[in-house]
């Protein structure tokens, strides 16, 4: 007995005194803090930060590797509370919630073979990527729904995943499970910046729309009667509905599927109606608004682009400011477009919307006289927009051609400005080196003439081989003449400068085809010409990213906004044609796209240092899934009319473009809405 | 009955589509149809479709017909309208905001306007073309035809009108109303092809022509063709104008006339086109004669002959000094050897006063006014 209890004793000491010593030689020190952070964090295991757990989170945190507010689940409070371990000043952080794209599920869209295999997508996808027809349709199997750790997911009744906002936290591990990515992740800034790729469910007006409007979304919430959602749903990619709905050409009508069979939807008056509803019922309605950033920009003029890069600026979190030369924000809305066709109380509507965002605007500011470019700069703003609009922009503000003091854009001209300076006997003093970008018949004749007033070296950069070029320019170049240097197939793709000076410029070599893909060079050049009246929509930084103490001298430098086009279109910063221009006056629905994008452009630089190019853009892909014909489909008569600027009715003679325009009856509108055949790629609306 | 858009219409015979469709509150755009002139099919911007026919129609031109089928504004139509468009706008020179070019094509062809005074300043027209409103409407893309070089130089030779060809669509307004709503029969289509011109008098200035001036040309003009020919260079924009309506004081006719104002000043009159008596005409007082208004010799106060020189006078002074002088006159010479002569430019109620106080106060029947227009 006291045997059995004394060694009982003895193993139980021994085993003790092991342990006490293993203790000690493998003892790992644990970081307080990591334990203090995984007691604040939700223990969800989800994966939505990007680390491999809440620990692996934590240890991150502690290391400093991460941000305090990755954390999806938790959100800010949880972010407040790891921010207050760790001392660190915590940034709010936009929502993201998962996003169905998928609208007909299997039972609806046309199949290609009935599939009786393992109930899992990933399991589906690997027959022929599915059962139907289409090639990015939901397959309907609900694997997202199984992997969705916050039962945030369910399969509706149509075999289509359904998103419960109050649940989704945004982890994206649905994103990750589907093997169809029909879920994508959502927030403001995602949806502002990104564009239609063609393996995306798009229908045709969506495609058509130059803004991107999801057409079929607003249509369908019309049609519900929820006009702020669709108001809401079209203001996130256009910031004035009430003008479109007024003067947009409507190419979503032209594209609208219902033409096979009878007439388009009358997609833009069904969008004046709801911009009509929230005019007159006095409700802002505004999307969503990304937390403030407090980085600066200055936007330069402000007409329709002008003020879209201003809206999704701020919508991005930025402070923006426009600069507009007119006493009233407007731009060629208000200064060229007859009052009759668009009511300035429409117009001053929309603009309200925009300033109400969160932009500034100062007006009767003309650049050249109360501002430029650089002076902007040192003021403490850390980007300026050009968003200088048209030729006739120019026009319009100096009717006189009137010089203005400064130079607006240091170092640069138009080639129309500089001709006529020179012709007034201004001539250029103290340049050394300046670069011409090809400018039609008379390039070589004021390359002659810098020469002449004493410019040492001319170096014309064309973005056209030399067989394209004119023949005195192709003899330049095959012999070159002292001081004049021809430089077909390249590009100017980026400007810097010192102050007020211009310092250089960067060269690229571009292929037959325009687009830009070969050696880069860097000319010191202290004037740059460029073709046409207008400025191009340049962005100006810093150069060392971020503002100068004001002892030091301002470097600045242009970014590459045109990055977000697709590669095969791009022609450098100077402005070309479409697609490689970014604004166009042909269509408020162009501009709109234009400041979108620019907004993406200044939005990538500022968070990621570097601008991509949108790949597979729908918009400018040449084929894309679509149906040639409609079967099973009920015609129906367009119940509004084709947006009528109804001439006189009464009396007098044809000339007058009438208005106001005939106010829409909610009945109507309903009842067009109903039309809508809320097209897929291919699947739409049957019965 | 016909059927547009959907929408099924009765009509008179003899009524065309765009008759039909605009008194029913349709819509189709037209640049050269001029209300009360015979259609001339010429800018084919209201092109329809109608079920069955083989081209597109011109609905100003083609009479509605029953069982007609109509459709307005379908893709075939739309596509149709923007290549005449684009066609238009290569057609000459217009520098507009619509323009969609490679820069260094537009930079020549912006180097050719500067080259000539003319078109050194925005197109005079902007923001009331209706060739502009259109190419915006429709969203039209420009660039795929070069712009065609006009032969025929600027005229602004004459008095009131200034004649721009190389911004001249040709399509006809101008002429259908001189000859069909003045009936003036000053100008007309000449020459063929590319070489086509309005022509006055066997292609003469319009001052050598039997035009009058009275501008119903420049009412009349869609685009900025024909102007004024001093708002030409004034340099403002016409959607900054504003308008005031009022009555025309050359005389009793009551003509209808909108005074377009620009920093407090008459830049420009343009006729009423809604309303009577004159639905939108104009003489070529009512349309040019706006210059007294703020020229600097305008009276201002009355005026009365003191020691052989014009001196100021107050109201009073100058009525009292009428008074005083007319009723010694009355008394030395006898009524009759008074005469009251008014005008027609004031109203009716004003020239009965003037002939009561003839006849009443003064007591003769010399009464007459200057109505002999």
């Amino acid at each position: 007995m006291l045997e059995s209890i004394a060694l009982l004793l003895f193993l139980g000491l021994a085993a003790g005194i092991g342990l006490g010593i293993a203790s000690r030689i493998f003892y790992v020190w644990e970081d307080p803090k990591v334990l203090a952070i995984l007691d604040c964090l939700p223990g969800a295991n989800c994966g939505g930060c990007g680390q491999a757990g809440c620990g692996a989170a934590a240890e991150a945190m502690a290391a400093g590797r991460i941000e305090c507010n990755v954390c999806v689940v938790g959100g800010f409070e949880t972010a407040k509370a790891v921010g207050a371990i760790l001392g660190q000043e915590v940034k709010e952080r936009e929502p993201d919630f998962a996003l169905s794209s998928c609208i007909y599920g299997v039972g609806e869209a046309d199949p290609i073979f009935t599939y009786n295999g393992a109930t899992d997508c990933r399991a589906a996808v690997m027959l022929y990527g599915g059962s139907k027809l289409c090639t990015i349709g939901c397959v309907g199997m609900g694997t997202c729904v199984k992997v969705c750790p916050f039962n945030a997911l369910s399969m509706g009744e149509d075999n289509l995943p359904v998103v419960n906002h109050d649940r989704c936290v945004g982890c994206g591990t649905c994103v990750e499970a589907c093997p169809k990515n029909i879920i994508t992740l959502s927030s403001a800034t995602r949806r502002i910046t990104s564009e239609y790729v063609t393996d995306e469910c798009t229908a045709p007006c969506q495609r058509a729309c130059p803004t991107g409007i999801d057409v079929r979304g607003y249509i369908r919430e019309i049609k519900k009667g929820n006009y702020e959602d669709a108001l809401r749903i079209i203001k996130e990619k256009c910031p004035l509905p009430l003008v479109c709905g007024y003067i947009c050409p409507a190419p979503c009508e032209l594209a609208c599927r219902r033409n096979l069979a009878d007439k388009a939807v009358a997609i833009d008056p069904l969008k004046r109606f709801v911009a009509d509803y929230e005019r007159t019922t006095g409700k802002q309605i505004q999307p969503y608004k990304t937390p403030s950033n407090g980085i600066k920009i200055a936007v330069i003029g402000g007409g329709t682009e002008g003020m879209t890069t201003a809206y999704y600026l701020a919508r991005l979190g930025y402070e923006p400011t426009i600069f507009e030369s007119k006493p009233q924000l407007g731009g060629i809305l208000r200064h060229a477009i007859s009052e009759d066709r668009l009511p300035r109380d429409v117009l001053d509507h929309d603009i309200k919307g925009v300033l109400d965002m969160g932009v500034e605007a100062k007006t009767g500011q003309v650049m050249g006289r109360d501002f430029t470019v650089d002076g902007l700069l040192k003021e403490g703003y850390d980007a300026v927009v050009l968003t200088t609009g048209g030729f006739d922009s120019r026009q319009i503000l100096n009717p006189a051609f009137s010089q203005q003091g400064n130079v607006p854009v240091a170092g640069v001209f138009t080639m129309l400005d500089f001709l006529m300076a020179l012709s007034r006997g201004q001539g250029v003093s103290s340049v050394k080196h300046a670069v011409m970008c090809f400018s039609g018949e008379k390039t070589l004749e004021t390359a002659r003439k810098l020469r002449g007033s004493g410019c040492d070296k001319v170096t014309i950069v064309a973005d056209k081989p030399s067989a394209a070029l004119p023949n005195e320019l192709r003899g330049i170049h095959a012999n070159p003449v002292e001081g004049i240097e021809v430089r077909p197939s390249n590009s100017i793709v980026a400007m810097g400068g010192i102050s007020d000076h211009l310092c250089r410029i960067m060269i690229q070599e571009v292929n037959e085809k325009g687009d830009i893909c070969g050696a880069q060079e860097i000319l010191d050049a202290d004037l740059v010409i460029i073709p046409g009246a207008r400025f191009p929509e340049w962005v100006f930084v810093h150069a060392n990213g971020k503002p100068e103490t004001p002892s030091d001298e301002l470097k600045w430098q242009t970014i590459d906004s045109f990055q977000t086009f697709p590669r095969d279109a791009r022609k450098g910063i100077i402005g070309a044609p479409e697609p490689g221009r970014m604004s166009d006056s042909t269509a408020v629905v162009k501009a709109i796209l234009s400041g979108r994008r620019l907004a993406r452009a200044v939005n990538q630089y500022f968070s990621n240092g570097v601008i991509l190019p949108i790949e597979h853009l729908a918009l400018e892909a040449e084929s894309i899934p679509d149906v040639t014909e409609l079967h099973h489909i009920t015609t129906s008569e367009r119940v509004l009319p084709a947006l009528a600027y109804a001439e006189d009715k009464t009396e007098g003679g044809a000339m007058q473009l009438r208005e106001p325009l005939p106010a829409i009856e909610e009945s109507d509108a309903v009842k067009e809405a109903e039309r809508c055949l809320q097209c897929g790629l291919i699947c739409y609306k049957k019965g | 009955m016909i059927t547009i858009d959907g929408q099924t219409f009765s009509f008179e015979p003899g009524e065309t589509i765009l008759d039909v469709a605009s008194r029913n509150g349709i819509f189709i755009p037209t640049l050269c149809y001029l209300k009360g002139a015979t259609p001339t099919g010429a800018c084919r911007i209201c092109l329809v479709e109608v079920d069955g026919a083989r081209n597109l129609v011109a609905s100003c031109a083609t009479p509605a017909g029953i069982d007609m089928v109509v459709s307005t504004d379908s893709p075939r139509v739309v596509k149709a309208r923007r290549l005449n468009l684009e066609l238009l706008l290569s057609s000459g020179y217009h520098n507009c905001l619509v323009q969609d070019m490679e820069p260094d094509a537009w930079t020549d062809l912006q180097l050719k306007g500067l080259d000539r005074d003319e078109h050194k300043d925005i197109c005079p027209a902007y923001g009331e073309c209706r060739l502009q409103a259109f190419a915006v409407k429709y969203g039209v893309k420009t660039g795929r035809f070069e712009p065609k070089e006009t032969p025929y130089v600027f005229e602004n030779v004459n008095p009131f009108i200034a004649r721009d060809f190389s911004r001249c669509i040709l399509c006809g307004r101008c002429v259908q109303a001189c000859n069909e709503i003045q009936v003036n029969n000053a100008i007309s289509q000449g020459y063929r092809g590319s070489r086509s011109k309005i022509v006055a008098s066997g292609d003469r200035a319009l001052k050598d022509s039997d035009c009058v001036f009275c501008g119903e040309c420049i009412q009349a003009c869609p685009v900025g063709a024909l102007v004024p020919a001093d708002v030409v260079f004034k340099g403002h924009l016409r959607t900054d104008e504003k308008k005031v309506r009022t009555t025309c004081g050359y005389c009793g006719v009551g003509c209808q006339l909108n005074l377009h104002i620009y920093e407090d000043k008459v830049v420009r009159v343009t006729g009423v086109e809604q309303s009577g008596p004159n639905y939108g005409s104009l003489c070529v007082k009512g349309r040019f004669g706006y210059d007294f208004m703020t020229h600097p010799d305008r009276l201002k106060t009355p005026r009365i002959k003191r020691n052989g020189e014009f001196s100021e006078a107050t109201w009073d002074e100058a009525l009292d000094f009428v008074t005083d002088r007319l009723r010694r006159i009355k008394e030395t010479s006898g009524p009759d050897s008074i005469m009251i002569l008014s005008s027609a430019r004031i109203t009716n109620e004003e020239n009965y006063l003037a002939q009561k106080f003839s006849r009443a106060v003064i007591g003769t029947n010399n009464i007459d006014h200057c109505a002999r227009l």
